[in-house]
Parts: structure tokens; C-alpha cells; sequence
């Protein structure tokens, strides 16, 4: 019989879809916020405006959103954090520090292009007022448009700095 | 329940599961782009297509539906900023939320990552009253979904993006298959 899991003790794919995908729906049923992450950002920079913040993607994880009622985000977040805590500690039977990096990489290397492939992410997240688990995973859920472009580029971005930077991950 | 417990509860599901698929490395995210591991496309697609499902089959049984705002309007905002979502997740690693799945796994490439994040929204938010261009002018009606711009049912819709999801997930085992042998051969 197919074990559900592979030697690193994490899901196969089939099983992981399954898993996240029953989480997305009970996140749109249950609170019907979906899943959101960046937004968390959101919280500390408060809207200019009060027309600003009923734009059309007020309520993602924007820029024009209202801070003030989505406190909920945090809790959220730091829930994902414990989670992935919590089945990480148990797959490797304890906590690692570490800096993984691609088969030659120098650590220094890698915690500078984490670091500005962060910065570059964290522009995106607010210019796209939503990141890959609110827009990608909830709005494509829901069938949106905008979502389904959203992960087209998303994977065109990723293809095209993948000419240069893809180097940095080959093992 | 409270707002805060419950979205708690969903963030604890949605770490491990982010976890358990293996997000929290971004080895694995990125051999996606390297086209030697299609779990990314895999576990997102099917993820998408279960939610869709489940989502579909609680209306039909009278749940409340979710609100419009939850569907994004497609604008020039969410086509550039995905774009930079695709290409900071091959610069440094992770996208947002497997950033904290990898960091929450003791990986500090991943911490170092969401903490620059905070600058780099700061920076957008900084620049853009200063850019004379107007990112959120809408590209098609507000909240637009997929059976609205089709004309189809929702039901139609869930078995074409069932279909798509079914021939992608082949054309990944082809790609998967195809690397491995070269890999091997490579070291024999």
C-alpha cells in the first residue's frame, strides 16, 4: 500500500492537497476570511483615508484596508507559525537551527538573497493587497478572476527569475 | 467562539499543512522552477480544486456564502505584485506564508525573510502616493468570477478546473520522471 508520506515524514502531494485544501474551505465556511498572511504587515500601516479604505480590495491584505478590525490576522499568523511549529518538531523529532541553502552556496550569499527576495515580496504583497494564500489559494477558491491572473504571474515571475537566480538552487 | 480563537485554529491547520507538504523548505519550493518537483503546483492546484468543491457543496446545503470581498478585482496591483510574489519566492526562497512555516522549523533564511518583508510593504507604501500611475484602476467589473465571465454554471467550472488540475498534475509526473533519469544519469 502507498504510504501518505515520504521519507522526510512530510505528505505526498495528494494528501497534502487534500489536508490544505480542507482547511481552505473550512477558513471560507467557518470564518469566511480564507487564509492571510501579509496582511498581517497591513496592521501597522494604517489607511491615509477613510475612502481608501472601501476600496475594492479593501478588505485583502492591503494597504487600503482598516486596520482596526482585522486584529484577527495576528492570531492567525500566529497560529500558521505554531502549526508548522508543532508538525516540524514532531517530522524532526526536535528543533534544528539551520540556513538552507542550494549545493554550494555560501551561508552569507543565501541570507542576502533571502533578505532581498523578502523586501521584494513584501512590495509585492502590498502592491497586490494580498499575498499567495489570500489572492492564490482563497480568492482562486472562490473562482476570482483577478485570482487566477494572480497565479499566472506568479509562476511567470518565478520562471523568469528563475533564468538568473535558478543557479543558487541547484543541489 | 471568538474571531481570535477560531482564526487561531485556522492558522494552526494551515501551518502544518503547509509544513507537512513540505513548504517550509525552499528547496523544494523552488524545484518547481528548476521543473524537477511539481509539489508546489500539485498541492496548490488540488488544494484550490477540494476548496472549490467543499466550498460549492456547503452553499448547496445552505451555508452563507462568503463575502464578495474576498474575490479580488483584477487591476494592474495584483498582476505586478504577483509577479514579484513569483519572483521573490526564486530570489529568497518562500512566499509569505512558507516563510513562517520554514522559519517556525528553525530555518533562518526563513526568518530573515519575513522580517524584511515589513520594509519592503513599508517601501510600496511610501512609493506609491509618489508614482504617477494609477496601479488600482480595474481591469474588468469588480469581484469577477470565473462562471460569470464564462457564462457557466459553478458546477461547470469546478469540472473544468478538475480536468485542468488532472492534466497538470501528469504533465509534473512527466516533468518529475524526465529530471530524475537525467539526475541519474548524470551520476553513473
Amino acid at each position: 500500500m502507498l504510504s501518505c508520506l515520504r521519507s522526510d515524514r512530510t505528505l505526498r502531494p495528494l494528501f497534502a492537497a487534500v489536508l490544505m485544501g480542507a482547511v481552505v474551505g473550512l477558513s471560507l465556511l467557518w470564518t469566511q476570511t480564507g487564509i492571510h498572511v501579509s496582511g498581517v504587515f497591513a496592521l501597522l500601516c494604517p489607511p491615509a483615508t477613510v475612502e481608501a479604505a472601501q476600496a475594492p480590495n479593501a478588505f485583502s491584505c492591503s494597504i487600503h484596508s482598516a486596520a482596526a478590525d482585522k486584529g484577527w490576522i495576528a492570531w492567525m499568523v500566529g497560529g500558521i507559525f505554531a502549526g508548522a511549529f508543532l508538525t516540524s518538531f514532531w517530522r524532526s523529532r526536535g528543533l534544528r537551527f539551520a540556513i538552507e541553502r542550494g549545493e554550494g552556496v555560501r551561508p552569507l550569499t543565501r541570507l542576502v538573497l533571502a533578505a532581498a527576495g523578502g523586501l521584494v515580496v513584501g512590495v509585492g504583497s502590498a502592491l497586490a493587497g494580498g499575498c499567495t494564500s489570500s489572492i492564490g489559494l482563497t480568492g482562486s477558491a472562490l473562482f476570482s478572476v483577478a485570482a487566477f491572473a494572480f497565479l499566472g504571474v506568479f509562476f511567470l515571475g518565478g520562471f523568469a527569475a528563475r533564468i538568473f537566480f535558478g543557479r543558487f538552487w541547484n543541489v | 467562539m471568538s474571531e481570535s480563537l477560531s482564526s487561531l485554529l485556522i492558522g494552526v491547520l494551515f501551518g502544518a499543512s503547509l509544513d507537512l507538504a513540505g513548504f517550509g523548505s525552499p528547496r523544494r519550493l523552488n524545484d518547481q522552477f528548476l521543473l524537477r518537483d511539481f509539489s508546489m503546483f500539485k498541492v496548490m492546484f488540488g488544494a484550490i480544486v477540494l476548496a472549490a468543491a467543499i466550498y460549492l457543496l456547503m452553499q448547496a446545503l445552505g451555508f452563507f456564502p462568503a463575502p464578495d470581498s474576498l474575490i479580488p478585482t483584477l487591476d494592474l496591483a495584483v498582476l505586478v505584485g504577483g509577479f514579484l510574489l513569483g519572483a521573490g519566492l526564486v530570489v529568497g526562497g518562500y512566499c509569505p506564508g512558507t516563510a513562517l512555516a520554514g522559519a517556525a522549523g528553525g530555518r533562518l533564511d526563513a526568518l530573515l525573510f519575513f522580517g524584511m518583508m515589513y520594509p519592503g510593504y513599508r517601501l510600496w507604501v511610501w512609493l506609491e502616493p509618489r508614482m504617477n500611475l494609477d496601479f488600482h484602476a480595474a481591469l474588468a467589473p469588480s469581484h469577477l468570477s470565473m462562471p460569470d465571465l464564462l457564462g457557466t454554471p459553478r458546477i461547470g467550472v469546478l469540472i473544468g478546473l478538475g480536468v485542468a488540475c488532472l492534466l497538470g498534475w501528469k504533465l509534473g509526473d512527466h516533468f518529475e520522471a524526465r529530471s530524475a533519469a537525467k539526475r541519474a544519469a548524470r551520476r553513473t
